[in-house]
């Protein structure tokens, strides 16, 4: 499934240099805006989970993903950045145990808030750094139909908790006032679920394409 | 690998699946005999101890009026003395509640009970199930509770085969001797198990064996015919196998169809290299009594020598 992202990266990675070499000057008009920015980013993450008692972890599951996003650039260098992602539920297979016939989703929620560190090594590419926090929300919903029994049903719960925030783009495209940005995130949810005898960590890797207003 | 608790499912499955054939019939709930349905709560029951263990293996089914019970949503049997407390897990095929208790048994009072667990039930699973699931509440045989004393016949000792003799022909012979203080009321068996292809087969009492002085001797190849193991050779046979596999058992006839035919079928049928787990067993039943209208209880106690097929061409 890693397939699909790392055609993606590719993918956006030619779009983005050939964008920077139409738009020599991205640094110049980079420099130019500071203050308030917004924006909104479209992409596909790799969500993976891990059980902290049994040290197992799925496999990595492909869902896309969306943000909204805004901050303040102090100067040229720093700046704040607060941006809300979304992600497609995750739906694992049914599987069957000795209570029922079981399946799982998993929706996910991440609200971060990162400082944010941009410089133009030798005029080249515009970088974006972010090293941050989330608060995230991780929600499991199982379905279950009961053998010999003629019922069935859902059950939701959901839990929050503070997680780490990762963050490296650059910007291939600065024009006047709107910009893109092609940006790798990682973010680490760490202990969800900290009351459950089988806690989880989850941890997603996710690359987007935003675009933004200064 | 044939640990302790495989092999003794591995036993206890054709004595279960008969109870509930008699009782159950037909996998519907009806019964498929000509014998009137009793009211109430029968109750099957296999403890086993195995010499060199100190753990106890129960295995627990119930029928309720002509119909095996098959506890859901979140009911458990539990098992419990002063000193732990246990949930036996289910075979959902055969509703064999099974497991194995951390202590040895013989003369203690073993508490049963049908209790709704619907968290401990789903420990197994990989995300937060005690906090998430649903919630269908108790089913109808919780508070179902009884008290059995556990009693195991005296030792029986396997004195022949050794633990890690190897053979290495289907024409080797090899001794199968033992050493019992059963009653008259208490049955010894022999029962040898495979590793090589997951089967059981019981060896004695069988009119087949003259025993004498509680020993008798067999080859390699008697075991391997008994079990079933056919000559990819004659194919014939693989394709009649294939047959009956498909019909009988709901099998797809697999053998045929993988990529690494050869080495399945090497290991489905041809036994070269194997684990033979030899059992000596003594048991002695008796009968079930309140709250239950019926039932049959076996104390079912063993030692086993594992001994190892390697087939050496000569």
């Amino acid at each position: 499934m890693l397939i699909r992202l790392k055609i993606f990266v590719m993918i956006t990675m030619v779009l983005s240099f050939y964008a920077i070499n139409v738009m020599a000057d991205s640094s110049d008009e980079l420099n130019k805006h500071l203050g308030f920015y917004g924006g909104i980013g479209i992409g596909i993450s790799a969500g993976e989970i891990q059980q902290m008692n049994v040290s197992q972890a799925s496999d990595d599951e492909l869902s896309s993903t969306w943000k909204l996003f805004s901050g303040f650039r102090l100067n040229h260098n720093w700046g704040l950045e607060l941006g809300y992602k979304g992600y497609d539920s995750i739906a694992f297979y049914p599987q069957r145990d000795q209570v029922s016939v079981y399946e799982v989703e998993l929706d996910r929620l991440d609200l971060y808030f990162t400082p944010t560190f941009e410089f133009d090594p030798k005029g080249f590419l515009p970088l974006k750094l972010g090293l941050g926090l989330t608060y995230s929300e991780l929600e499991f919903t199982v379905k279950e139909s009961f053998f010999n029994l003629a019922a069935s049903g859902e059950a939701k719960e959901s839990d929050n908790d503070i997680g780490l925030y990762l963050m490296l783009g650059f910007k291939p495209f600065v024009f006047k006032r709107v910009s893109s940005i092609v940006s790798a995130e990682y973010i680490l949810r760490h202990k969800m679920f900290d009351d459950s005898s089988n806690p989880v960590n989850t941890s997603e890797f996710s690359v987007t394409f935003s675009a933004m207003l200064h | 690998m044939c640990n302790q608790f495989n092999c003794c499912k591995a036993l206890i499955f054709p004595f279960f699946s008969l109870l509930i054939a008699c009782n159950a019939g037909n996998g519907d709930g009806t019964v498929a005999i000509d014998e009137p349905i009793e009211e109430g709560i029968r109750q099957e029951q296999f403890f086993s101890l195995e010499s060199q263990d100190q753990s106890t293996f129960i295995a627990t089914t119930l029928v309720d009026t002509g119909k095996q019970v098959f506890l859901v949503g979140g009911d458990a049997l539990v098992v419990e003395t002063n000193a732990s407390r246990e949930l036996l897990g289910s075979d959902s095929d055969f509703t064999i509640y099974s497991g194995q208790y951390p202590q040895n048994l013989n003369n203690q009072p073993v508490n049963f009970s049908v209790q709704y667990l619907p968290e401990e039930t789903r420990k197994d699973r990989w995300y937060p199930a005690d906090e998430v699931y649903v919630d269908v509440g108790a089913g109808s045989y919780t508070d179902l509770k009884w008290t059995q004393l556990v009693e195991f016949p005296e030792p029986i000792s396997l004195l022949q085969p050794l633990n890690g003799d190897t053979f290495n022909s289907a024409n080797d012979s090899f001794n199968i001797a033992w050493q019992d203080n059963a009653t008259a009321t208490e049955q010894v068996q022999i029962w040898a198990t495979f590793d090589c292809f997951e089967k059981s087969l019981k060896l004695y009492p069988n009119p087949d064996f003259t025993v004498t002085e509680k020993a008798f001797s067999i080859q390699m190849k008697e075991l391997f015919a008994e079990v079933g193991f056919i000559d990819l050779n004659d194919q014939d046979l693989v394709d009649t196998q294939n047959f009956i596999d498909l019909m009988f058992y709901g099998k797809k006839a697999y053998y045929r169809d993988i990529d690494d035919i050869n080495s399945y079928n090497s290991y489905r049928y041809q036994p070269s290299n194997c684990s033979i787990h030899i059992h000596a067993l003594v048991q002695k039943s008796t009968s079930v009594s309140e709250p239950f209208v019926g039932g049959t209880i076996i104390f079912h106690r063993s030692h086993t020598a594992a001994i190892n097929y390697i087939e050496v061409a000569r």
